[in-house]
Order: C-alpha cells, then sequence, then structure tokens
C-alpha cells in the first residue's frame, strides 16, 4: 500500500519535528513548510491526503491560510493544530473550514487516530444501510444492533457511540471525537464521564458472550475488535 | 464663530419654548379680546334698541310734537357715561324735524343706514375719536328716525385692556425665559459633569464646547464613541495578550511531554518511569488551569455582548448532558433525577452552556460527600438547579466557592477551584445570576443547591427524593 503523504506547515522547528517522527513512524509521508506563503504554494500543487496546519505562524494566522486554501478550491481535508484550543478557538476554526480542530499539546497516539480517523473519513463511501465488523452488526436507519445475531439492548446514545465505533472499525476513535461527534461537546469534562459510558457500552456488547469487543486504547481512546 | 446659543441644545430649548409659549398667549388674549369687543358692542346696540322702540312707541301714542320734544330731552341730558347719544329725526320729504346728527356725519354714510329694513351701522361722526353706532327705523306717516350712541366707553375699556394683555404677554415670556434659563443652567452642569466622568473613561481630557462639534450630547456622544474604541482596543489586546501566553505556553510544553514520552518509551527503571509519568501528569493539570483561566476570561469579556449569542435550546443541553453523567452518577452510587421543562430556549452560546453544566456536575460528583442523589432541574425563565443531599457547604464558605481557587467545600478535592468561577463567568455572559444555598438549613444532611437565573427570579422549592 502506497504511504499516504501529508503536509505540515508548522513553524515552530521543535513541534515540527516531534509531529514529522510521531507520522512517519506509523507509515506516512510528511511534507514540512515551515511558513504560510510555502504552504499555500505546496497546498495549490495538491498531492496531500490531508493539511495539518498550525493556527500561529508568525505574524501569520493559520485560519487566512486555511481561508486561501479554500478559496483556490482545494477540498483537501484539513486539521488545525493549535495552541489557541479553548472550545471558542475550536468553534471558530471548523467554522473556518476546518476538518478537524486538535489543541496542543497533543497526545501522539491521539494525533495518529485523528489522522487516521479524518483520512478514512475523508475516502468513506457513504454508509450502507448496515455497518459490519467482527460479530456486530448495526442497522443505520432502523437504529438497531446486533452481536453475533443476538439484539443489544442500547440506549440512543450507546447506539450513536457504536455507530461511531464502526465508521471507524479498526481504528481508535478519542476521548475527543467521542465527546464531539456523540455529545456535541469540544472540551473534555474533568471526570472520567466517558470512560464510564464506554465501560457501560462494553457491558452490553460483551454480556452473554466470551470475548471482548471493544478495547480502551490507553491515554487516547477506544477502538473495537474483532474485525 | 457660532454663537454659544445656537450649538447648546439647552438654550436653544429655552428659546424655542419661549417662543412657543408666548406665541400660545398672544392668540389666546387676541381671541378674549376678540370676544370682548364683540361683546361690548352689543350690548351698546342694545341699549340702543331699547331706546328706539321706546320713541317709536311715543310717537304712536302721542304723536309728532312728542317725539320732537322727547329727542329734544335726551339731548339736554348730559351722559354720566361716556357714551354720547345722537338722535336724527326727518320727514318724508327729508327734512330735518329734529337730531344732533345734522352736518356731524357723511349723507353717504348716513344714506347706507336704511330706515326702510331697521338698518344698523358703525359710522364715523365729526368731533368725536370713536365712530357712532346707529340704528335707524321707519314711523308712521313717512317719518325716519335715527338713534345712536358713540362706542367711546367700549373702545376705552378696550385700549386698557390691551394694555393688560400685552404686560401679561411680557412677563409671560420674562418668565418662561428665566425658568427655562435656570433649567438649561442646571442640566448642562449635570451634562458637564457626566462629560467629564466619561471622558475618565475615554482617556481623553474632558470635552469642552468650544472643541467639539453640536450640542451638549453630541458631546457626550463624541465622548461615547472614544470610550467604545477604548474598549474595543483593550479587548483585542486582551485577546492578544491571551493568544499569546497559550502559543508561547503550550508550544514548549508539547516538546517537554514529547520528551518525556520518549522517556517512557526507552527506559524500564521503575523511578525514571513514575517521575516521568508525574511530571506529565502535571503538565496537563497545568494546561487544564490555564484553559480554565483563558476561558474565564473569554467569558468576562464577552459579557453584556450579545455578539456570538443565539437562540439555544437548554432544554436539550440539559437532557444531553444528564444522559453523558448518568452511568457516572450512578457508579458514585447516588441517582441522578433529572426534571426538566420542554422548549426552554435562552440567547447564548451552546457550548458555553454545556461547560457551565458539566462544571456543576462534575463539581457535584467530585464533592457531595456523604450525598444519596444529585438533582438536576429546569423550568421556564429559564431557572436552572444542580443539587445533591450531602453534607453541603457551611454558609461561611458559601461565597468562598466562586472565587478562584476558593475550594470552599473541601481542602483535600482535586482540581484547581476554577470550575465554579467559570460557571459563574458563564453565568453572566447569559445575564444569568448563580446562587448557593442549602436544601434542608440546619437538617442532618443540608445538602447544596446551585440555582442559575434572572437576577430578580425566586428561588424554587428543592426537588423531591424518590423513595
Amino acid at each position: 500500500m502506497t504511504a499516504h503523504r501529508l503536509l505540515l506547515i508548522e513553524d515552530d522547528p521543535d513541534a515540527a519535528a516531534i509531529i514529522i517522527g510521531t507520522l512517519t513512524a506509523e507509515g506516512f509521508a510528511v511534507d514540512w513548510e515551515q511558513g504560510a506563503e510555502g504552504g499555500l504554494a505546496a497546498a495549490a500543487r495538491g498531492g496531500h491526503a490531508m493539511i495539518l496546519l498550525d493556527r500561529m505562524l508568525g505574524d501569520c494566522d493559520g485560519l487566512d491560510v486555511l481561508r486561501a486554501i479554500r478559496r483556490i478550491g482545494a477540498v483537501v481535508p484539513v486539521m488545525v493544530l493549535s495552541a489557541l484550543s479553548r472550545s471558542d478557538n475550536r468553534t471558530e476554526g471548523l467554522e473556518t473550514g476546518a476538518d478537524d480542530y486538535l489543541g496542543k499539546p497533543f497526545d501522539r497516539g491521539e494525533l495518529v487516530a485523528r489522522v487516521r480517523a479524518l483520512i478514512r473519513r475523508t475516502a468513506a463511501q457513504p454508509h450502507g444501510a448496515v455497518l459490519l465488523f467482527g460479530e456486530l452488526e448495526l442497522h443505520v436507519k432502523s437504529r438497531v444492533a446486533y452481536r453475533a445475531g443476538k439484539l443489544l439492548d442500547l440506549t440512543p446514545k450507546e447506539y450513536d457511540i457504536l455507530q461511531l465505533l464502526m465508521t471507524h472499525a479498526g481504528d481508535t476513535v478519542t476521548r475527543e471525537m467521542l465527546l464531539r461527534e456523540v455529545w456535541n461537546l469540544n472540551f473534555d469534562p474533568q471526570t472520567s464521564v466517558i470512560d464510564v459510558n464506554m465501560s457501560r457500552l462494553r457491558g452490553q456488547l460483551n454480556q452473554g458472550f466470551e470475548g471482548n469487543v471493544l478495547e480502551t486504547v490507553r491515554g487516547v481512546g477506544f477502538r473495537l475488535m474483532g474485525g | 464663530m457660532t454663537p454659544r446659543w445656537r450649538t447648546s441644545l439647552t438654550l436653544t430649548l429655552v428659546l424655542r419654548m419661549t417662543t412657543v409659549t408666548v406665541l400660545l398667549g398672544a392668540v389666546m388674549v387676541w381671541l378674549v379680546y376678540l370676544a370682548v369687543d364683540r361683546v361690548g358692542d352689543a350690548l351698546v346696540m342694545q341699549t340702543i334698541d331699547t331706546d328706539i322702540e321706546a320713541l317709536a312707541d311715543q310717537y304712536n301714542a302721542q304723536g309728532l310734537a312728542a317725539l320732537k320734544a322727547r329727542i329734544g330731552d335726551r339731548q339736554a341730558v348730559v351722559p354720566l357715561e361716556r357714551e354720547q347719544p345722537f338722535y336724527l329725526l326727518l320727514a318724508p320729504s327729508g327734512q330735518v324735524e329734529a337730531g344732533n346728527l345734522v352736518g356731524r356725519v357723511e349723507p353717504a354714510a348716513l344714506a347706507a343706514i336704511d330706515p326702510a329694513r331697521s338698518g344698523a351701522g358703525e359710522i364715523p361722526i365729526r368731533g368725536e375719536p370713536y365712530p357712532v353706532l346707529l340704528r335707524a327705523t321707519r314711523l308712521r306717516g313717512g317719518y325716519s328716525l335715527y338713534a345712536g350712541l358713540t362706542t367711546r366707553g367700549s373702545r376705552e375699556a378696550l385700549a386698557g385692556l390691551r394694555v393688560q394683555f400685552l404686560a401679561a404677554l411680557l412677563f409671560l415670556a420674562i418668565g418662561a425665559v428665566t425658568l427655562g434659563l435656570l433649567a438649561s443652567a442646571r442640566v448642562r452642569q449635570r451634562l458637564a459633569r457626566l462629560a467629564a466622568r466619561m471622558a475618565v473613561l475615554a482617556g481623553t481630557p474632558a470635552p469642552s464646547q468650544a472643541g467639539l462639534q453640536g450640542d451638549e450630547i453630541d458631546a457626550l456622544d463624541q465622548v461615547l464613541a472614544t470610550i467604545g474604541q477604548r474598549i474595543a482596543q483593550l479587548l483585542a489586546a486582551q485577546r492578544d495578550v491571551t493568544d499569546n501566553i497559550a502559543h508561547e505556553t503550550r508550544t514548549p510544553l508539547m516538546v517537554i511531554d514529547a520528551r518525556l514520552q520518549d522517556i517512557l518509551e526507552h527506559t524500564r527503571d521503575p523511578v525514571v518511569i513514575e517521575h516521568a509519568e508525574q511530571a506529565s501528569r502535571e503538565i496537563k493539570s497545568m494546561l487544564h488551569l490555564l484553559d480554565a483561566l483563558l476561558d474565564i476570561a473569554a467569558a468576562e469579556a464577552g459579557r453584556g455582548d450579545a455578539d456570538g449569542l443565539s437562540e439555544v435550546s437548554l432544554t436539550e443541553i440539559c437532557l444531553s448532558i444528564a444522559e453523558l453523567y448518568r452511568s457516572s452518577v450512578s457508579e458514585a452510587g447516588l441517582v441522578l433525577a433529572v426534571r426538566v421543562a420542554p422548549d426552554v430556549h435562552l440567547a447564548g452560546e451552546a457550548m458555553q452552556l454545556s461547560r457551565l453544566l458539566v462544571n456543576l456536575l462534575d463539581n457535584a460528583l467530585k464533592h457531595a460527600t456523604g450525598a444519596t442523589f444529585v438533582g438536576l432541574s429546569l423550568d421556564p425563565g429559564p431557572v436552572l438547579v444542580v443539587e445533591d443531599d450531602g453534607e453541603g457547604i457551611a454558609p461561611a464558605d458559601r461565597e468562598l466557592v466562586f472565587k478562584r481557587y476558593g475550594r470552599g467545600r473541601s481542602r483535600q478535592a482535586r482540581g484547581h477551584g476554577l470550575g465554579l468561577p467559570l460557571v459563574q463567568a458563564i453565568a453572566k455572559r447569559h445575564g444569568l445570576t448563580i446562587r448557593v444555598s442549602a436544601r434542608e438549613p440546619g437538617g442532618e444532611r443540608p445538602g447544596t443547591r446551585f440555582i442559575i437565573s434572572r437576577p430578580d427570579m425566586p428561588e424554587p422549592a428543592p426537588m423531591e427524593i424518590a423513595s
């Protein structure tokens, strides 16, 4: 399989080194541009599976670069990486046209999971009526799910979580993704509410079965197993 | 230079009000004057009519000689009042039989008053400053009788009235101007004080009328515009500072944390692992602290500003967050009681309102020692209450919980003591207040209630705990 080529626009060499190191270790190829102008030129040339864009590029706001990228008609997915990570900063970034927004500092596992999720989301075909992964089966329209043919007793939110996990089947879904996609929150509660909800869902999925299908990826998020 | 009265709003107002007052007064006086004039003439004419009827009766009863004698008698009487009577008796041939009008009136003027139609009118008379009011009538045998009175009395009374009315108008004008100027001076004094205070806010010298365009209100408007610009500059500067703090702190911390992760990946020394993990946790804790401080600053900077607020369903937010916390509350051995009214909306920022609710529920989970339940209720208003039946907060500590780093409830508790100050800042951003009270004051488990509502809303009753 050809490695996905990513474009990183980041002015801080130390931060860039960490990001490039993390992503190349996971099999991605990364082109690095330090300035807004070079970044925009590279984006215009195309050929990248996605762009990672820092917000504070010296005197230039990365969101202006993002606007310029969208203005030239590029539809490549863009993830903003930024130290400006308060909830209003995130809202501003997503409203400007970013596909994802990751606050600095980030866990390296979180970065990899989010990059994979974004590339998969962009490449994915529209959802079929039924999602399948291992023993799990999810009917999108009727909002019911089965494990090995047994109907699962899920609350609406548990169903939403399972659908998100199955959309990213095999990949890690981070806590931030869960909060954003299922609860529409772009900040992290200080208590372990997500872990407790996931633990309850795991109980529902595993009830009456031997094997665990929902794995916790330490410090990052959750992943379905058995595909 | 433009004269002062043209640039001062209050002086212009005084001048306009005085002009209107005097004009209205003049119109009223003129109407009264016309009415008095008409009534005066009518009274004189009534006297003449009575007199001419009496003379006609005399002629009918006693003949021409008696009539001439009566006319002679009346002309001989010197009137006590100022109206002088005038008479004229003409034979059918036009020959003068009696009377004192002969030679004192123009024949043409007299001809305009027709005796055959009992005509009446006002004609000038020689030797008298005022005209005479005259009535004519035709007697049997073709004689024509004219009787009249000068209008001297009523005209002189009217002249006196004119002088009195003019004096009254003058006093009215002087009174209006004096009162207006006093009021204007007071208003201008207060406006000047207000402008001086606003100028301090704007950081500019107090405005002097000479240096400004327009009137006093324009001057205030210009100072207000300067204040608006200054606030915008300060907010922009604050945003720059917080953005730079975030950037300059977070990027190096990310690099340090990455180095710690590298160490963790390449060592098996338990001491090094323990210290590296501790350092990594402390970095995350510091970032949470920084986030909370920046969030409070952002919410406070937006206070009272309707920009960025849109209609959001508080009902939906409450139900969604309640669902998020249901398992955690249950795992903590508590019951989550939810009572949410349908269709409660608010002009707000959905994310901030979610943050508010999350912080209150986090707070309840962390601090509700000895509790059996956590309640979340929403009523129209909106009135949002998060409560528990735990040990509660000592009354002396209640205000402390909203102070940054206050931690009034428990010194051992986790966190930076910024959750509730952030809740308070978000509430204020939405024009709401937060109060804290006990569910059962003085009870064994007094519990705690956080009530978020508009300032004038009464405190709702505590939620019932389902047995």
